[in-house]
């Protein structure tokens, strides 16, 4: 069953086209990676699914509900269902670590704060950060700052997980630990996830399904196995590397 | 040909004027909208108002000083023309709290809190922690702007307080001490010449002017695109904006008001 | 969450509000006159004016110079300005209490000046009407006035001037010092006659009584007599002396003619003290000109009445007047 369907979905900014009659399926319990070069939209893309942008035309609905016509009140508690990693993990600098993470449950729950205090604890021991509560983001490298967006996304426990260049900028070690972090929450936690990336390495490893963005449009969507075998040469392009 | 696209052009700079007119609006009413909406956060709340209050003391504290004191001297010079020295008291004060006052605070916490609002919020902006504040499903204005607007709302007019009261004393300062004018009189005339609703007009406008900086200068850190120049950019505006509308605000209260 | 530091934001904004709202309580208290807070329950009274252009709702109620009230309302009634008073409680007024509308400073504002009455006067109780009212003079009225107060003057003036010119004619003016010359001269005939009547006199005193009837003319001879006696004694001892001395100074002596003319001066001489020793007035009185006497005493009189009027008017009128008149 499909947890999310994007239908016909366009989005211009100052008349640049930067989803072009899009289409997307994404199903419940699986990691879907969307592939594609930079600058071919997969930021936007990812945020149509929350509601950060809406689109000029067409539908994103979750679970039939269309996002693109929802009220913004609205908007705001489905999005609670989701968690978002950023590309640079986009942790509040003014705020600890510890701060970073109890912000979603101190906005969203009535915890006391001992409780409040555990989870953070736990979210950090489940991205192996633990005792990092009360350093500042910028006290951090970029991998941990990254483990510690996670742990912040992961807080209020989430249906979907929406993945923004997760590896993108760290070093080979890292980027091994960070798909292997995410590997294991969302599998461990039975999550639904949408992944976008430009690293072909982390979506063979990791995807359940492949979708190869290509000028606004979704040209195929696949499972890794077939999608290393598809005909289509702009796929082949990219991966082999091959310039333009 | 040229001539229309000179007419074009102004075209656009007008729209383009009343598009930010507009959108300052909006972000104020949706500052009103969620005034009362829970949670309230006030810690981060406590914050702003440290960081536009407190933190602003000093600096108004100075200029009020030396506003104040250099006030004196120049109305010295222009009442010693016609023999009304003993007018200073009253001329330093009314300055003070119908003008200087308002006036200078304003552009004060729009040089040292606007532009780092600004900044700070025009940093969110284009390093997604809005974004990221929106996905964990906090509204920015909820979030960011309300505190800074209300804060500007509520601390301008509190720092024009010290700043007029330091400011009339740097003007005593001078009058008395250093022109040698008699003090009872120099606090006679000033009692006699200020009356509250000076005071007060001069609240009210620095109220509308710390609300006008802070509205203006969340609006153009949350309208940052780009990176760091993005931010140098609207924090620039955010100053030059503030500055200029908090003085033509000003002649237009001082119309209606007094 | 936990404080950054032991000084939470809270408590530096917490102390920097409360400084800055007892900077602005005390700044407050020294502008407002909120000393009148205490008067809210105070006592009300009515005053009528003519006119209460210029004043303020809220302005001041003075007593020898002390606030003690505030003008709570102003309303029209009757045609007149109807002024509601909010005094403090513990001021007495009596029945025949005034109100006067007075600037501060010659431009000031506009406030009421009581007078709360006499003991002797029954008291006024709270919420009377004080009857006694006057209103301010206006500058821009009282220099409306100049004109005509101009034209009342304006008599004054001429009569001063033809007081002046008169004086003027006697003393000054070469027809003036003619006059005075011919009274001098009608001086010295007088006295001419009268040392006559002392050279007779002098040859047989016994005939005096018959020749002069009147008592007071004779008295006045007498006491004359009795001076030009001495005088005379005094020249005679006096040219005995220069007889037995020297010869031809006796001889100058004994000459009737140089004898004849100091009499006369001594006469004359005495006749002037008298005169002035009976004190007989004023300049007028003695040139006889009636008429300039009346003149002047008419013209004094106009003066002391315009004077009064003008007294009546406040002393911004003079200076109104007198300027209009520099002006002139």
């Amino acid at each position: 069953m499909h947890l999310i369907r994007l239908v016909d979905v366009h989005k211009a900014f100052n008349g640049l086209r930067v989803l072009d009659g899009l289409n997307l399926t994404v199903q419940q319990g699986e990691i879907t990676v969307i592939l594609g070069r930079s600058g071919t939209g997969k930021s936007v893309l990812l945020k149509h699914l929350i509601g950060l942008i809406r689109p000029d035309r067409g539908q994103v609905l979750l679970k039939g509900v269309d996002l693109a016509r929802l009220p913004e009140r609205e908007l705001f508690s489905v999005r609670k269902r989701f968690g978002y990693l950023f590309q640079h993990g986009a942790l509040l600098d003014s705020l600890t670590i510890g701060q970073n993470i109890a912000f979603p449950l101190q906005e969203h729950t009535s915890w006391p704060r001992s409780q409040i205090e555990e989870v953070v604890t736990t979210k950090l021991a489940q991205v192996s950060l633990p005792g990092v509560e009360h350093k500042m983001p910028s006290e951090l490298s970029g991998g941990m700052q990254k483990r510690a967006a996670l742990a912040r996304a992961l807080a209020l426990d989430p249906e979907i997980m929406l993945f923004d260049e997760p590896t993108t900028g760290l070093d080979p070690i890292t980027t091994t630990t960070i798909r292997q972090l995410i590997a294991e929450t969302v599998r461990g936690l039975k999550l639904t996830a949408v992944v976008i990336s430009h690293d072909i390495e982390l979506a063979l490893a990791l995807a359940d399904v492949i979708a190869f963005l290509h000028q606004g449009k979704i040209l195929t969507q696949e499972s890794p196995v077939s999608f290393q075998l598809s005909p289509l040469p702009e796929v082949q392009q990219f991966l082999k590397g091959e310039p333009d | 040909m040229m001539f229309a696209r000179l007419l074009a052009r102004l075209g656009d700079l007008f729209l383009g004027l009343l598009r930010e007119l507009g959108e300052m609006a909006m972000l104020l009413v949706n500052c009103l909208l969620w005034l009362p909406r829970p949670p309230y956060r006030i810690r981060h709340f406590f914050g702003q108002l440290e960081f536009i209050g407190v933190r602003s003391l000093f600096i108004v504290a100075l200029t009020g000083l030396f506003s104040g004191m250099v006030l004196a001297l120049q109305a010295y010079y222009g009442f010693r023309k016609f023999g009304g020295e003993s007018l200073l008291g009253g001329a330093v004060a009314l300055s003070m709290t119908r003008e200087i006052g308002p006036v200078l605070t304003s552009l004060m916490v729009t040089a040292r809190a606007g532009s780092a609002m600004a900044a700070e919020l025009g940093t969110m902006r284009v390093t997604e922690q809005v974004d990221a504040l929106l996905a964990m499903a906090v509204h920015p204005v909820h979030y960011l702007a309300l505190p800074r607007v209300l804060s500007g709302l509520i601390m301008v007019p509190l720092l024009t307080v010290v700043d007029v009261f330091i400011g009339i004393l740097g003007g005593y300062f001078v009058g008395v001490m250093l022109l040698g004018i008699n003090p009872g009189t120099y606090m006679q005339k000033m009692v006699e010449m200020v009356v509250a609703s000076d005071l007060y007009n001069g609240l009210f406008k620095s109220m509308v002017f710390g609300l006008l900086l802070a509205l203006i200068s969340c609006h153009q850190g949350l309208k940052a695109r780009g990176g760091a120049q993005g931010v140098g950019l609207v924090t620039t505006r955010a100053v030059v904006y503030s500055a200029v509308a908090i003085l033509i605000v000003d002649y237009m209260l001082t119309a209606l008001l007094f | 969450m936990k404080a950054k530091s032991t000084w939470g934001p809270e408590v530096k904004v917490g102390i920097f509000v409360l400084v800055a709202l007892l900077l602005l309580a005390y700044m407050s208290l020294k502008v407002g006159r909120f000393a009148t807070i205490g008067w809210r329950a105070g006592k009300t009274y009515y005053a009528p004016f003519a006119s209460v252009s210029g004043l303020v709702l809220n302005g001041q109620v003075e007593v020898a110079g002390v606030e003690v009230g505030r003008i709570k309302d102003i309303t029209l009634k009757d045609h007149q300005a109807q002024v509601e008073l909010l005094l403090q409680p513990d001021l007495e007024l009596r029945q025949d209490a005034q109100a006067t509308i007075r600037t501060k400073g010659m431009l000031g504002e506009k406030f009421i000046e009581l007078h709360p009455g006499t003991a002797a006067a029954a008291p006024l109780e709270a919420g009377g009407t004080i009857t006694d009212t006057q209103s301010a003079v206006e500058f821009d009225e009282v220099l409306r006035r100049v004109p005509s107060v101009l034209k009342d003057i304006q008599p004054i003036l001429s009569d001063v001037r033809a007081i002046s010119q008169s004086l003027q004619r006697v003393i000054g003016t070469a027809e003036g010092e003619a006059s005075l010359k011919e009274m001098l001269d009608n001086f010295q005939a007088a006295s001419k006659s009268l040392s006559q009547i002392a050279k007779d006199l002098e040859q047989g005193r016994g005939t005096l009584g018959k020749l002069l009837k009147e008592d007071q003319l004779y008295r006045q001879v007498q006491g004359t007599m009795t001076e030009l006696e001495s005088a005379i004694a005094n020249l005679n001892r006096f040219s005995t002396r220069l007889a037995q001395g020297q010869g031809t100074l006796g001889k100058l002596a004994n000459d009737d003619r140089l004898y004849d003319q100091a009499q006369q001066a001594i006469n004359r001489l005495n006749r002037v003290a008298q005169k002035i020793d009976h004190g007989e007035g004023t300049l007028g009185k003695l040139v006889n000109d009636q008429s300039l006497y009346d003149e002047t005493q008419k013209a004094v009189k106009n003066v002391n009445q315009a004077m009064e009027g003008i007294k009546e008017q406040t002393p911004i009128t003079v200076l109104g007047t007198i300027g209009a008149t520099v002006l002139r």
